[in-house]
């Protein structure tokens, strides 16, 4: 059995890694609770923009845009949304899975895959591995900001019109509802199948409840579409990267309190066998003495 | 200004934050990309494009009247419900005091040139004028006559 003094040091981490961990857990709730009512906030948003974009490619006329189409490259793009920080349970783990998954597609087919992933973990994670990453994207911490939103949909849209890429992906965590979270890919370039996405989508309500009738477009439909296909794709981004995030930070929120659970659990059986050690050693020491005693008084 | 118009219509101004503005309002006009757009009730359905603008929504049923600066989006108007979607919106609406005052002398410090050229890379001019006529307007509770 081990000493007092070894149980008391095993004791005092335990309490030290429940405190870490209940600190953590408290930070994570919080940013879980934002990135919550961001998400909730959005989904109105998100709603009357797939009603917007069914409304106008199902019009009479078929759209024609390059954004709707396919094109001959053989490259293809996957941005991947992980975590700058780990301990948030198989978060980045079911990210690089999913990768995977990807590349060994893409060289059954012989396709070029370039990657980009956001978030140091899941980065390291590929490089580890072997995979090689086109460029990681660390200007913004979680969720990009407009303007750095605008930039990533330019560039992505940028490549895809010039022929440099066939498709844009993006590996990330869908937010599905708290009791479920899944690793998927949503495919954002060519548009058609982001549209597919976003209107078969289980928060979306619809399409029955739409009224079709005559618009009056201002401008054209083509451009309304131009429009509607710059916003759509930031807005899918940024939804990607949004609740990447509020999965994140639950999935944190869920280890932490596990890992204090145990932590508390541990300093409690430790407690006690602190005791047990501590009342055998005051009686072995109380023996000593009365032992002593019976020998000097014979 | 508090509105009083009988003939209403619904507005929902909605972002990927949050829904800015849910009422019940007597006008409406949106910064269009060729030009202001003016709704009414029973207005035709309509699909719009926005640019960079003003967007103010007057005689709201129990408040006053509601400004905000728009930066590119859509808006669709049909069975008298107006659903503006928009990615960049300034408000003053729901903001602190504290935080109005300093978007306002940030803008007017770009608007009328103090400091011109360091701000030019923080805030657009142009958004930075609207930001000005927006204070003026929400000062005055509406438009000048």
């Amino acid at each position: 059995m081990a000493g007092t003094r070894q149980i008391l040091q095993r004791r005092s981490a335990a309490q030290n890694i429940s405190k870490v961990t209940g600190t953590m857990e408290t930070i994570s709730s919080v940013r879980y609770r934002q990135f919550f009512r961001n998400w909730v906030g959005g989904l109105d948003f998100y709603n009357a923009l797939a009603q917007l974009a069914y409304l106008v490619v199902t019009s009479d006329r078929p759209i024609e845009h390059p954004l709707m189409g396919t094109n001959e490259s053989t490259t293809q793009a996957i941005l991947v949304t992980g975590s700058n920080r780990g301990l948030c349970g198989a978060f980045n783990t079911n990210l690089f899975k999913l990768v995977e998954v990807h590349t060994k597609m893409a060289q059954r087919f012989g396709r070029d895959l370039k990657i980009y992933t956001h978030g140091r973990r899941i980065t390291h994670i590929l490089r580890q591995r072997g995979v090689n990453i086109e460029r990681e994207l660390d200007q913004f911490e979680e969720v990009p900001s407009p303007d750095q939103l605008k930039e990533l949909a330019d560039q992505f849209t940028e490549q895809f019109l010039t022929g440099q890429i066939s498709r844009l992906s993006i590996v990330y965590t869908r937010f599905f509802s708290p009791a479920s979270q899944k690793a998927q890919t949503l495919a954002i370039l060519p548009m058609a199948e982001l549209i597919d996405d976003l209107t078969t989508r289980a928060t979306v309500m619809w399409p029955w409840d739409l009224t079709f009738e005559d618009f009056i477009l201002s401008p054209s439909v083509e451009e309304i579409f131009d429009g509607l296909a710059t916003l759509m794709v930031q807005t899918a981004i940024q939804g990607c990267f949004l609740e990447g995030a509020l999965s994140e930070h639950l999935g944190r929120v869920i280890s932490m309190r596990n890992a204090t659970d145990n932590a508390e659990e541990m300093i409690e059986n430790l407690t006690k066998e602190y005791n047990r050690a501590r009342q055998s050693q005051i009686t072995t020491e109380m023996l000593d003495i009365v032992g002593g005693a019976l020998a000097v008084t014979k | 200004m508090v509105g009083f118009a009988s003939a209403v219509f619904q507005v929902q101004l909605l972002t990927p934050q949050g829904k800015l503005l849910d009422c019940r309002a007597g006008s409406l006009i949106l910064p269009g990309h060729d030009g202001q757009v003016g709704i009414l009730r029973n207005h035709a359905p309509i699909l719009v494009k926005l640019g960079m603008g003003l967007m103010r929504v007057e005689q709201i049923r129990d408040r006053t009247n509601a400004y905000f600066v728009v930066n590119g989006g859509f808006a669709r108007v049909n069975n008298n419900q107006a659903a503006v979607l928009a990615f960049d919106v300034i408000t003053f609406e729901g903001m602190e005091k504290q935080e109005a005052d300093k978007m306002l002398q940030r803008a007017r410090s770009v608007v009328y040139g103090g400091g011109y050229i360091r701000q030019m890379e923080e805030m657009d001019v142009r958004k930075a004028a609207l930001i000005v006529r927006m204070a003026d307007y929400a000062a005055m509770g509406g438009l000048p006559e």
